[in-house]
């Protein structure tokens, strides 16, 4: 197996129900990894935003490859919403497809994708993993106010769906949704915030292929103080390191 | 079940998330409002008291006070757990017009400094009340006004007491009716302003505007 993985979601304090999705797999050499945030003003958001995770574990590795266009995905989505009711199922899109070669990151609205290189004897590089910083895919694409984004599900999604290929390998990335965003990407530089990072993927040390237990802990993160008393939001989390 | 051997995240992985919701309060202080500026005054003490038993609230929401006339910017943006209600005097002329522009001018000032300092914020609101008709110029301020609510700019109210103008006020927060004040409920109404407010300031990104109808003080002009 060449990656090992975790996620873990949480419905934010005060709601019933969590409408964030995340999904992760791997196959063969491919990670393919997807976070999808349901609309706080569509009621089945978060419907919308497992449709959305499964159409990309469908057909991700598709799209990496260059044997399908990254406008189908917006396509299938939309065909899989029930009786064609897109606002109602309004949900943010974040997904990511990585082998030992690069990665393709495709997003539309908030969340977002971090990654980091692979180490120095990989990539020929002379910084090693320890030193490597950890970069945002695609900030992003911000409209003025906090109440607004942009939605996978919308008929217009096209104009709003950003693709990044990274042509280097990757050693490890995580993908959030929105919730998270404000806690751990830094909005004045542009940057992730390395602290966060440098810490988030200690679970995946030494660990095989996708680790229940690392999903547990990751879990408890998201119900920690230092998370809920900064948002009350939905948040959720997916996490992957590729094994040398 | 958990990782004995992996200490949970600490708080400085987390950044601190500052937010804020902008209100411009646009109050009618002409000399007409002389009988009923006390009860103004006391609705800005309710509103001050309500919002501050929310925490999150009264970091975020924002509050300016914006008096006409004269045009006059009585308090600057502060956030509520800041803020001291001012004792406010009727005196002058209605030159809501002037009122208008002034307001949208200062929210723009204040959106620009929440860029500078990198804070996001939610859709600034403002909250216009009066009692008579505007007594100046007041049509070019009117486009400048739906220009911002046509690009989603600005959520704006507009709550008219005794002899206001309510063709005025509709035309002015078009499409959302005015409001007529009934009985001189200032404390009501300000206390369903901070009720209003409250889920706003803490709403997720992306939710909608949902507001209860203001029975409790007034009644919508449609």
């Amino acid at each position: 197996m060449s990656w090992t993985y975790a996620y873990a979601f949480r419905a934010g304090d005060g709601k019933g129900r969590c409408d964030d999705a995340c999904v992760c797999e791997t196959l063969g050499d491919t990670l393919i990894a997807a976070v999808a945030d349901g609309a706080g003003s569509a009621d089945k958001g978060g419907v919308g935003a497992s449709i959305a995770c499964q159409a990309f574990i469908e057909m991700g590795v598709q799209i990496f490859t260059g044997t399908m266009e990254p406008s189908c995905l917006l396509e299938s989505i939309r065909s899989k919403i029930p009786g064609g009711e897109f606002e109602t199922h309004a949900c943010t899109f974040v997904g990511a497809v990585a082998d030992s070669k690069g990665a393709l990151v495709l997003q539309v609205g908030d969340g977002a994708c971090v990654h980091r290189g692979a180490p120095a004897h990989e990539s020929n590089k002379s910084n090693t993993s320890e030193e490597s910083r950890y970069d945002v895919a695609l900030w992003p694409e911000e409209t003025e106010f906090l109440n607004n984004t942009f939605f996978v599900t919308s008929p217009d999604a096209e104009q709003h769906l950003h693709i990044r290929r990274i042509a280097e390998p990757v050693a490890e990335l995580a993908l959030f949704s929105d919730g998270l965003q404000h806690l751990i990407l830094d909005s004045k530089t542009k940057t992730p915030h390395q602290p966060f990072f440098q810490t988030i993927f200690r679970p995946l040390a030494n660990v095989p292929e996708h680790d229940v237990k690392a999903s547990w802990w990751l879990e408890r993160q998201l119900s920690s103080d230092h998370v809920t008393k900064r948002t009350d939001d939905d948040t959720s989390i997916v996490i992957a390191r590729r094994l040398c | 079940m958990d990782y004995p051997e992996l200490e949970p995240l600490g708080e400085d992985m987390f950044l601190n998330t500052e937010r804020r919701c902008p209100v411009v309060l646009l109050q009618d202080t002409s000399s007409s409002m002389e009988p009923n500026i006390g009860r103004v005054n006391e609705g800005l003490q309710s509103l001050h008291a309500d919002l501050l038993l929310d925490d999150l609230a009264s970091q975020r929401v924002e509050i300016a006070v914006i008096t006409f006339g004269p045009v006059r910017l009585v308090q600057d943006f502060v956030t509520v757990d800041q803020w001291l209600p001012p004792r406010l005097h009727a005196s002058g002329g209605t030159p809501m017009g002037e009122a208008m522009r002034f307001a949208i001018q200062q929210l723009r000032m204040r959106k620009r400094a929440y860029r500078e300092a990198g804070i996001a914020y939610y859709r600034p609101w403002i909250w216009l009340v009066t009692d008579g008709a505007p007594t100046d110029r007041w049509h070019d301020s009117l486009d400048d006004v739906q220009a911002e609510i046509k690009s989603g700019g600005i959520e704006m109210f507009t709550i008219g007491t005794d002899n206001a103008d309510i063709e005025v006020l509709r035309r002015v927060s078009y499409p959302r009716p005015p409001v007529m004040l009934r009985e001189a409920k200032y404390r009501e109404m300000f206390v369903w302003l901070s009720q209003s407010l409250k889920p706003v300031s803490r709403a997720n990104p992306h939710a909608a505007l949902d507001l209860p109808p203001p029975t409790t003080w007034g009644e919508i002009h449609t």
